[in-house]
């Protein structure tokens, strides 16, 4: 019984083994007619199929993978984040359009003794670079995200500099002119520091995969 | 001075075995047996020494008739470089560790 078990084993291992590495496997297997006792051979097809499976999966291969797609669920969820924020605002302004004061919005303190024209010139107020800002570093997260998921690094440190430049000049320019505002300027160094980590991210995978693609290139 | 490249414990004791005998055909099997290394931890350090051309591997005819050929590998000049380099550090770092130990006891 252990014996045939030992050899269904390595032929396990065989088929897991990648094709470059065919002779190991037929080396391994050859082994297993010197071993004594049986249960030795077993213990002994039981690490080749490991060594097979380890010679298929790359640790530094699959943390990567990880840390990519961790970084990408993050970055994803920020860039839906700013655009349920910005779509939320949409939302109040088609229906102080529709309904003026009688909607959802009408409840708001913020608009209580307003009219609905008095309610949307408040909110054209905000001026449209700042809304444009905002629109861009959303658009900035999302197309990070995607990016990312696709290994698309040189592209992704562009966009997050592009992020962090638009962001740069969108709190520049709300603490110089002051007013109405959908973000608090103070908070721009988040903003910053998000932007920064994704071109610090795309440097980091880009350099991981070129290594690890080198060292896979030459050990072919 | 150049770092030497750091290698486990394991590769150490494979490097040394196979060292021992720089010459003669050494067997999967035997190599375990002899280092106490499982066949999962023991092949892919051959695999990897293998790649970086410090061992070379080649098939043998058997012995005993009925039986397949086994894959046997040993050193190549520049695995016995490397193995003889680690032997020697490690041989000065006993020789360093001697008067400490001699101070301390």
């Amino acid at each position: 019984m252990t014996q045939p078990l030992a050899n269904l084993l390595m032929r396990l291992a065989a088929a897991v083994m990648p094709e470059r590495r065919r002779d190991w496997a037929a080396g391994m297997r050859a082994e297993l007619f010197t071993i004594q006792p049986p249960r030795d051979a077993l213990a002994f097809a039981a690490g080749c199929v490991l060594a097979a499976c380890q010679q298929r999966i790359s640790p530094v291969r699959i943390a990567l993978t990880l840390g990519r797609f961790g970084v990408t669920a993050v970055t994803l969820l920020t860039a839906g984040l700013h655009i349920a924020f910005l779509g939320y605002w949409v939302a109040i302004i088609n229906n102080l359009k529709t309904q003026g004061m009688n909607g959802w919005v009408g409840r708001f303190p913020i608009f209580k003794g307003l009219t609905a024209e008095e309610a949307l010139a408040g909110i054209g107020l905000l001026p449209v670079w700042h809304v444009g800002a905002l629109v861009a570093m959303t658009a900035a997260f999302t197309a990070c995200a995607w990016l990312l998921a696709h290994r698309r690094f040189r592209a992704l440190g562009a966009t997050a500099l592009g992020g962090l430049a638009v962001n740069t000049a969108n709190a520049v320019a709300m603490k110089a002119t002051g007013g109405p505002y959908l973000v608090h300027h103070e908070i721009a160094w988040l903003y910053g520091l998000a932007f920064i980590l994704l071109v610090l991210t795309a440097m980091v995978f880009a350099a991981a995969e070129r290594g690890l693609f080198r060292k896979t290139a030459t050990l072919a | 001075m150049t770092r030497p490249p750091n290698i486990s414990r394991q590769t150490l004791t494979v490097l040394a075995a196979l060292f021992a005998q720089p010459q003669a055909w050494r067997y999967g099997y035997d190599l375990s047996k002899e280092t106490g290394l499982k066949s999962g931890t023991l092949y892919p350090l051959l695999i990897r020494l293998s790649d970086q051309g410090l061992l070379e591997a080649e098939w043998r005819q058997p012995l005993q008739p009925g039986r397949p050929p086994r894959h046997a590998y040993r050193l190549t000049d520049a695995g016995a470089a490397l193995a003889r380099q680690r032997a020697i550090a490690a041989h000065d770092a006993v020789g360093h560790l001697a008067p400490t130990r001699e101070a301390v006891g």
